[in-house]
């Protein structure tokens, strides 16, 4: 054991870590590599672990253990009295009265969208976990010195802050320095008094929640019925946990799609390493073959070599952690600002990389590196000292052609591809992220054994069919694509493999995108719509009174004006929105106010004015409802239940449910408004409408934006972008681990080479032959490759999708797109193609002598 | 004169030391004629056959090919000169292992879109002897045979010169006598170089000249056959 340690650290010493200054060029292209894969994963797995973090901390800005929110049902708030009967009921240490609202604060040019706490100051002392000052009726607010540094505000700076009464100048009268423990809002939030609060949001007497501790000799369920007893029915009283759940479902889609792509990359980024360590051998065969002359064992150099790989993925798995971590938090806002509506907080704060996923993260460099290093063991252990005597291709040349369409590892390959994708469409598989990433290795897997039947048969086809029809230059490309079987086989694969990685990325991701848009659209079919302040999908920030829209109506060129409102409520572990229009007397005038109710379909729009509801599929599926079946919901007349008239496909994680205007006046006090959909008169002309609505409302003074269906559809799909600003910044790291793999690909295929091309060049081909041979040769490749990934591409895709659609009870159509095929082939083919033409010019102007002699 | 070489330098640079491997050395071959370069490792012996198969360009001096200078020519004259009429045979049998030993023969020719290329390339493989392995891929091939394989294709375009590198270095006794017995055939209407330190090879020279240090030693005048040379 000893002896083995000691040669291959000299080994490693003497020629690997030589060979890594040698061929620096080499030697960071592969680093760069698994640096973007690493940082990949790095950055998919802080950006969640954040945006989770920030929801336990944020749930209702409380977020401490132990602690029970009492909410109003049915109603956006809780009478403020409630607070003091919650404080009387046994096992109650603190009753906490909230009041929580997302709004715009300016100060000096700079705006930010922030949460406001609105507490009584026995709250603040609570909240902070140390006495800044206690809270009084005249303070103004206390910003957290986050805030106050964004705003560039200090105590003493009068902040403008937007309400639903226009805006209000308010004076900053200390800041609020962070807790030790979790900063509530990714620190950015700014805390005020409750009386200040209601007043300047509009909820004289109200609540918007009651933060109740739980004491530590109490048990926490029975305190929530006593709660619940105490309250009445018009309450209902959740968690922590239990708030915190849905949101966290609510990005668990994106965070499965992003995570195996990432994982796709990873493998990727092995095949990157097995080509670079494939080069590195080639050019160490004469090295390897004199030290084993002189008595060394192959041991040694397969643990030198996997040794050397493996450092080089330590510095790289160093860097990609860095460089995940700027990623994460470059990327962090337009993640959360996707979530907006559905997630309630508007900062998370800055990323921190915790010691055991950095560690993770270097051990994963070494990993992938160590592993595409091994994967040469076996030809390491073939090398013998007779080889220096006579040299011999790197790769192996088949004796005589096999023309056998399939083979039985083929078909196997084949049946499991078509295997793993009808398991996946079931919903058996679905739920368990372990199946999900078994599924797409097995995909993986399937490919690999599909893969020499594949390349037997295509370039069977192509030689015959194209090549040797096509002169010296066709008929030289095509014996060695045909001929060398190992070779071809691993460039195609490697190709494929990584087109299949831009594919199954740009197809899943896409179809989710273009899912969305679709879904968009559908939401706002109306000419013109007047939407309340704040950023949202469908809801809003700070929802206006209904009557507003009876004003509207008085503007010239309008017919109706139908308001829309997007209510809160919790069912069990489940965060509904309660999307709220007035369907049915929309539909007396034959106007649609969203696709998913249409104003045609008489038997749903009565059904739901006479009391039914539609739900979501994803909720429906959670809920096991059906078509007939009960919904019960909290009003504020007490439990109800709905019959359900039907589901409708939601691209929204969290559930949803329609209910007619008439309906939810009846059993909710909510007489509020997110927006107006406006029908015009016959004849009006839709930009003038706007043009005067827009008048109207400034002159009213009524905080509504009015916007035409296109900038509605267009600012809500802004909103959601981010989204896939995200999606995409991970897509295109993911490509840029595929786009080195290519180029590593088509060097080493040259590399391996080089005696063969100065034999060409020696018997007198000219130099532009031999670039036009080796780029039909890469053309060749790249063809098989697009063709193999673009069936294993779209099967990835669509299981990365549907593993996604199938955990959310979504339905999501795969709905690739060619713009989505053509680029990913078109970006592999590309750099391969590039590849191969600078290889081939830089062999082309090398002298012959240089590339016959024996390597050094 | 079909080749020759007149005061031919080639310098290397490595690093801080220079080395002139070829010093001011002429050369020449006629058609018919097979000359013999030998000389101890480090003479200069494959930069001199490099130089004149135009694989490099010297320093100084001129390399006329049937009275053509090589060194006025651009990369893809060249090319068409090493194709048509210079052929090479190297050490390590220079055969693609994608191609068939009738396709490696022919592969000149067809680079050419020469017609016939293919029975061409059989007519020179049964001259050297190999042609029941036309079919075959080299890596299936003996070392004698692979090098008459590499041979067939140096003569298959009928040159006018047919350089050769250490031809028998990595055969055994029998396969290398046979490699010689061949050039010495082919040198009967072709000039042959043959760069060698095989002692049996001055035995099928018409000349032989030594080399040490780059430079000749003492060029041997045309000398009669050896009486033991076999026919």
């Amino acid at each position: 054991m000893k002896a083995l340690v000691v040669s291959t650290a000299a080994l490693l010493r003497l020629v690997g870590l030589r060979h890594l200054r040698r061929r620096w060029r080499r030697t960071l292209l592969t680093a760069l590599g698994i640096a973007s894969g690493v940082a990949l994963v790095v950055s998919v797995a802080i950006t969640y672990t954040t945006l989770e973090r920030a929801i336990d901390s944020t749930a209702l800005g409380a977020g401490q253990e132990r602690t029970l929110i009492v909410r109003a049902a049915g109603a956006p708030s809780l009478d403020q009295r409630a607070a003091k009967a919650a404080r009387e009921v046994p096992g109650v240490a603190a009753a906490v009265p909230i009041i929580r609202q997302i709004s715009t604060v300016r100060h000096g040019g700079r705006r930010v969208r922030t949460l406001f706490l609105g507490t009584s100051s026995g709250g603040a002392r609570a909240a902070d976990g140390r006495t800044v000052r206690p809270l009084t009726a005249a303070d103004g607010l206390l910003l957290s010195a986050a805030l106050a540094r964004r705003l560039s505000a200090w105590i003493g700076s009068a902040v403008v802050v937007e309400t639903p009464d226009g805006p209000a100048e308010v004076p900053v009268t200390a800041i609020v320095r962070p807790t030790s423990g979790t900063a509530v809002n990714g620190g950015v939030y700014a805390v005020l008094s409750l009386s200040l609060a209601q007043r300047l949001f509009g909820r004289p007497g109200r609540l918007d929640a009651i933060a109740v501790r739980v004491r530590q000799d109490a048990d926490e369920e029975v305190v929530r019925g006593l709660l619940a007893r105490s309250l009445g029915p018009s309450v209902s009283v959740v968690s922590s946990e239990d708030l915190a759940a849905p949101f966290k479902r609510t990005f668990s889609a994106i965070v499965l799609t992003t995570r195996l792509v990432s994982l796709l990359a990873l493998l990727v980024a092995i095949l990157l390493v097995l080509n670079t360590q494939s080069m590195a051998l080639t050019e160490r065969h004469r090295e390897i073959c004199l030290l084993r002359l002189a008595g060394a064992r192959p041991l040694p150099f397969v643990l030198a070599f996997v040794a050397e790989a493996a450092l080089v993925g330590l510095v790289a798995g160093a860097v990609g952690v860095e460089a995940g971590a700027h990623l994460a938090q470059a990327k962090l806002d337009d993640a959360r600002s996707a979530y907006a509506t559905a997630l309630p907080f508007t900062a998370v704060g800055p990323v921190s990389v915790s010691l055991w996923q950095a560690l993770a993260g270097v051990a994963c460099g070494a990993l992938v590196a160590a592993g595409g290093a091994l994967l040469t063991v076996r030809r390491i252990l073939a090398i013998r000292p007779i080889e220096l005597l006579r040299p011999k291709p790197a790769y192996a040349i088949a004796a005589s052609e096999d023309h056998r369409p399939v083979s039985v590892p083929g078909v196997v390959g084949l049946l499991t591809i078509l295997g793993t994708l009808a398991l996946t469409t079931t919903t058996a598989a679905a739920g368990s992220a372990v199946l999900d990433a078994a599924g797409l290795l097995a995909m993986v897997a399937g490919g690999a054994l599909l893969l020499p039947s594949f390349v037997r048969t295509t370039s069977d086809a192509l030689r015959r069919g194209v090549l040797d029809r096509i002169g010296p230059i066709g008929w030289l490309a095509g014996g060695g694509i045909a001929r060398a079987p190992s070779r071809t086989i691993f460039a195609v694969g490697a190709l494929a493999m990584s087109a299949t990685v831009a594919l199954a990325s740009g197809s899943a991701i896409g179809s989710f995108e273009s899912a969305t848009r679709s879904a968009v659209e559908g939401w706002y079919p109306a000419p013109i719509y007047a939407r309340a302040p704040g950023v949202g999908v469908r809801g809003t920030d700070q929802p206006v009174n209904v009557a507003v829209g009876r004003r509207l109506a008085t503007v010239d060129g309008v017919r109706a004006v139908y308001p829309g409102r997007v209510a809160v409520a919790d069912q069990a572990r489940e965060h509904l929105s309660i999307i709220v229009l007035p369907f049915a007397a929309a539909a007396r005038h034959g106007v649609t106010l969203t696709q998913d109710v249409p104003a045609g379909d008489t038997r749903l729009v009565g059904a739901m004015a006479s009391g039914s509801v539609l739900v979501s599929r994803p909720l429906a599926s959670r809920l096991g409802l059906s078509p007939g079946g009960r919904l019960t919901l909290r009003t504020a007349r007490g439990v109800r239940r709905f019959m359900v008239a039907g589901t409708f496909e939601s691209i929204n994680p969290t559930g949803e449910i329609y209910m007619d205007r008439s309906v939810f006046r009846q059993v909710m006090d909510d007489d509020r408004a997110d927006f107006f959909a406006v029908s015009l008169r016959p004849g009006a002309n839709v930009d003038a409408t706007v043009a005067r609505l827009t008048r109207f409302v400034e002159r009213q003074h009524i905080p509504l934006q009015v916007m035409t269906r296109a900038q509605t559809r267009q600012q809500v799909i802004g909103t959601v972008s981010g989204v896939f600003a995200m999606a995409n910044v991970i897509r295109i790291t993911a490509l840029v681990v595929v786009g080195l793999t290519v180029a590593a690909t088509m060097l080493t295929a040259m590399f391996e080479r080089q005696r063969e091309i100065g034999l060409l060049r020696l018997v007198g081909m000219s130099r532009l032959r031999f670039v036009a041979c080796v780029v039909l040769e890469a053309v060749c490749l790249t063809g098989m490759a697009g063709l193999l990934a673009i069936g294993l591409g779209l099967g990835a895709g669509y299981l990365i999708l549907s593993a996604a659609a199938n955990r959310l009870g979504m339905h999501l159509p795969f709905d690739p797109g060619l713009a989505t095929i053509g680029a990913a082939i078109l970006y592999t083919m590309l750099p391969a193609c590039l590849a191969a033409i600078y290889t081939g010019w830089r062999c082309s102007r090398s002298a012959i002598t240089v590339l016959l002699a024996p390597r050094a | 004169m079909a080749l020759a070489g007149l005061g031919l330098t080639r310098t290397f640079h490595q690093g801080e030391t220079t080395v002139r491997a070829v010093d001011g050395v002429s050369l020449t071959v006629d058609a018919g004629e097979l000359v013999v370069v030998n000389g101890p490792s480090g003479s200069g012996k494959s930069t001199l056959l490099h130089l004149l198969g135009g694989l490099d360009r010297p320093d100084a001096g001129r390399v006329l090919l049937e009275g053509e200078d090589l060194s006025r020519l651009t990369e893809r004259q060249l090319a068409l000169v090493r194709r048509r009429r210079i052929g090479f045979l190297l050490q390590f049998f220079s055969l693609l292992p994608t191609l068939t030993v009738l396709e490696n023969v022919a592969l000149p020719l067809l680079l050419d879109g020469a017609s016939h290329a293919r029975a061409r390339a059989e007519e020179a493989l049964r001259r050297t002897g190999v042609a029941q392995r036309r079919a075959h891929r080299p890596g299936t091939l003996s070392g004698g045979e692979q090098q008459r394989a590499a041979l067939a294709r140096a003569i298959v375009t009928n040159p006018a010169v047919l350089l050769a590198d250490e031809p028998t270095g990595s055969l055994d006794s029998a396969s290398g006598q046979r490699i010689f017995e061949l050039l010495r055939e082919v040198a009967a209407d072709t000039g042959v170089i043959v760069v060698s330190h095989d002692p049996r090879a001055a035995g099928y020279a018409d000349r032989v000249v030594h080399l040490a240090d780059g430079r000749v030693v003492v060029p041997e005048p045309h000398a009669p056959l050896a009486s033991s040379r076999p026919r």
